[in-house]
C-alpha cells in the first residue's frame, strides 16, 4: 500500500515537472513583458516584475514603426488563406470520402507525399514563378502557397470526418431533390463543421508561425508577417532587445494561444485524427 | 451528371492549387538541381548532370550542415520517442488530472517555432533564468547554450522537443487507450511486474504508434528551419540543411546547388517513413 502511495507520488511529481517545462517559457515570456527595461536587464534577476508596467506595450505599437503592419499582415494573410485552404480542402474531402475514381488512390498518396516533404523543396521554383508573375511581395504571393501546402493535411482531417456520417443522410437529401452540389452544401458540410474547425484551427497555426516563405516571398517591411517582422525588431533593437521583444511576442503567441483554450478538445483530436487516420 | 465526373469536379480546386505550388514546382526543382542555375544570370544556365550533388559532399560547409542535420536527427527522435512514451505511460496511470495535464503539456503545440525559439533564447541567456536555476538552485556549472555548433544544436533540440511533446504524447496515448482492457488485466493477474508489463504487453502494442513519433520526428528534424535560424542574428553562423539551402539559394541566388540541397532533405525523409513503413508492415 505504501509502495503504491509512494509510486502515485513519483509519477505525479514527474507529470508535474514535464507541465512545468512546457507553460514556463511562456509564463517568463508574460512576467518579462510587464517588468520595466532597467528591470529586465538586472543582475541577479528578479522573477515577479517590482513595478509592473504597461510601456514596453504602449512602446511597441507607438515606436516600432512597423509592428501594427505586421500585425494586421498576419492576421489578414492568415485569415483569407485558412478560410480557402478548408473550404477547398472540405471540397475534396467530401470527394475523396464519397466517390469511387479511378486517380483516387493516386491522389491520396501524392496528398501523403506532398505533407512529407519539406516547403524548402517547392520554394525555388515557387520564387522564379513568383518573379515573372510580379507576385513577389504581394499579400496574393503568400496567400496563394500557403493555402496549397495547408492543403492536404486540411483535406485528409476533412475526409475522415466525412467518412463518419452515414449515407442515409445524403440519401435523403437527393430524394428530395438536391443536386451534388446543393446537398454539400446544405447538409453533408454543416454536419462536418467540427472537422472543418479542426482543419481550421490547425491551418491558422501553421499560416500563422510561418517563417520561410515570408522570408523569401517578401521583400519590404510593409509585407511581412510576424515571425519575420519580429526577427528584424530583434536585429534592430540589437543589445537591449528583450524590453520591446517581449510584448511583441507576447502578442503575436496570443491569438493562438487563446484559440487553443477555448478549443483544445479540437487541437487534440485534430493531433490524433490527421495522423491515424491520414 | 454521371457520378464520376461530378468528384472531378469536386477535387478541381484542389488539384489546381497542388499541382501550381507544388506538383510542378516538385518536378522543377529536381531538374534545377541538375543544372548550374544561378538566380541573376538564367542565360548561361546548363544542364550538368549530378555534379551538384557531388561538388556538395566534398564541400566543408555542407558537410558541416549535413552533419548538424544528422546530430539533430539522432539526438531528437530518440528522445521524443522515449519521453513522449514515459508521459504518455504515466498519464495512462493515472485518474485524477489526467486531463489537466494533458492540455498543459499540449500547449507549446500552438506556439510557432520562431516564438517559441525567441523564449527559450531569452531563457538560456547570460545571467538568464536557466543559468540562474543551474547555478544558484542546483549547483550545476553554466552551459555556454549557443557557442558551438553542438551546443545550438542541442538548444535547437529543446526547443523542438518543448514544442512537440504534447503532439507525440498524444499519439502514443491513443495508442494506449487502443490496448483492450483484458490484455492489460490478464497480464496483472499472472502477476508480472510493471516493467514486464510494458515490455511485454505493452510496447508490442503501441509499436505502430511509436513508428508514427519516428516517421513525424524525422520530419520535424528535417524541417527544422526556425530553431537554428532565429537562435542569433540574421540567420547566424551555425547552419543545418535548411538553413544552408535558404542562404544558397536566396543569399548566393546559386538556386541549382540550393535545390540539390532541399533534394537532399527530401531523400533523408522518404527514406526513413520508408523504412519504417516497411517495418512496421513486415512485424505486424
Amino acid at each position: 500500500m505504501k509502495k503504491q502511495i509512494i509510486r502515485k507520488a513519483v509519477v505525479y511529481v514527474v507529470l508535474t515537472l514535464v507541465a512545468g517545462y512546457t507553460i514556463f517559457p511562456i509564463i517568463w515570456m508574460g512576467l518579462t513583458s510587464f517588468k520595466t527595461e532597467r528591470e529586465i536587464y538586472r543582475i541577479p534577476i528578479t522573477f515577479f516584475p517590482h513595478e509592473p508596467t504597461l510601456e514596453n506595450y504602449k512602446r511597441i505599437f507607438t515606436e516600432m514603426e512597423y509592428f501594427p503592419r505586421y500585425l494586421f499582415n498576419s492576421a489578414f494573410v492568415t485569415t483569407i488563406s485558412t478560410i480557402i485552404t478548408v473550404l477547398v480542402g472540405a471540397l475534396a474531402g467530401y470527394a475523396l470520402a464519397r466517390f469511387d475514381f479511378k486517380l483516387k488512390n493516386s491522389f491520396m498518396v501524392l496528398f501523403l507525399l506532398l505533407l512529407a516533404i519539406p516547403y524548402g523543396v517547392y520554394l525555388i521554383p515557387l520564387y522564379i514563378m513568383e518573379f515573372k508573375l510580379n507576385l513577389l511581395n504581394t499579400y496574393l504571393g503568400l496567400i496563394i502557397p500557403y493555402t496549397a501546402v495547408n492543403l492536404p493535411w486540411a483535406t485528409f482531417v476533412l475526409r475522415a470526418t466525412f467518412r463518419t456520417i452515414p449515407r442515409d443522410i445524403e440519401d435523403s437529401a437527393k430524394i428530395d431533390g438536391c443536386g451534388y452540389w446543393k446537398t454539400f452544401w446544405r447538409v453533408m458540410l454543416p454536419i462536418a463543421r467540427q472537422g472543418a474547425v479542426t482543419a481550421a484551427i490547425f491551418t491558422f497555426v501553421n499560416i500563422w508561425s510561418e517563417l520561410l516563405f515570408v522570408m523569401s516571398l517578401t521583400e519590404t517591411n510593409d509585407m511581412r508577417t510576424l515571425p519575420y517582422g519580429i526577427l528584424l525588431l530583434r536585429d534592430e533593437a540589437q543589445a537591449f532587445a528583450y524590453s520591446t521583444l517581449a510584448p511583441a511576442i507576447v502578442i503575436s503567441i496570443l491569438p493562438t494561444l487563446v484559440m487553443f483554450i477555448l478549443l483544445q478538445n479540437y487541437f487534440i483530436r485534430g493531433a490524433v485524427e490527421g495522423s491515424l487516420k491520414g | 451528371m454521371r457520378k464520376r465526373s461530378v468528384a472531378y469536379w469536386f477535387m478541381l480546386p484542389a488539384i489546381i492549387l497542388s499541382v501550381i505550388v507544388m506538383l510542378y514546382p516538385l518536378v522543377w526543382s529536381f531538374y534545377l538541381s541538375l543544372t548550374n542555375y544561378y538566380f541573376l544570370d538564367e542565360e548561361s544556365t546548363q544542364f550538368i548532370g549530378l555534379r551538384n550533388y557531388f561538388d556538395l559532399f566534398q564541400d566543408p560547409t555542407f558537410l558541416l550542415a549535413f552533419r548538424n542535420s544528422m546530430l539533430f536527427i539522432a539526438l531528437y527522435v530518440p528522445s521524443m520517442v522515449v519521453l513522449s512514451t514515459i508521459v504518455a505511460v504515466l498519464l495512462d496511470s493515472i485518474v485524477i488530472g489526467v486531463k489537466a495535464y494533458r492540455t498543459l503539456i499540449f500547449v507549446p503545440v500552438c506556439i510557432g517555432l520562431t516564438m517559441a525559439t525567441l523564449m527559450w533564447v531569452w531563457m538560456f541567456a547570460d545571467d538568464g533564468i536557466v543559468e540562474v536555476i543551474m547555478t544558484k538552485l542546483l549547483h550545476l556549472p553554466p552551459i555556454e547554450w549557443l557557442a558551438t555548433d553542438t551546443s545550438t544544436v542541442v538548444t535547437a533540440v529543446i526547443v523542438t522537443i518543448w514544442k512537440f511533446l504534447g503532439f507525440n504524447t498524444v499519439l502514443v496515448l491513443a495508442g494506449l487507450y487502443a490496448i483492450p482492457k483484458d490484455l492489460k488485466d490478464a497480464a496483472l493477474i499472472d502477476g508480472a511486474g510493471p516493467w514486464k508489463r510494458f515490455t511485454n504487453v505493452t510496447l508490442p502494442l503501441i509499436k505502430d504508434s511509436l513508428a508514427l513519433v519516428i516517421i513525424m520526428s524525422t520530419i520535424s528534424s528535417v524541417k527544422a528551419f526556425e530553431q537554428i535560424w532565429a537562435v542569433s542574428r540574421s540567420g547566424g553562423t551555425v547552419d543545418i540543411l535548411y538553413t544552408l539551402m535558404y542562404k544558397t539559394s536566396f543569399r548566393y541566388f546559386e538556386m541549382g546547388k540550393g535545390a540539390a540541397i532541399a533534394y537532399i532533405m527530401a531523400a533523408m525523409i522518404l527514406v526513413v517513413s520508408y523504412i519504417n513503413i516497411r517495418f512496421v508492415r513486415t512485424e505486424v
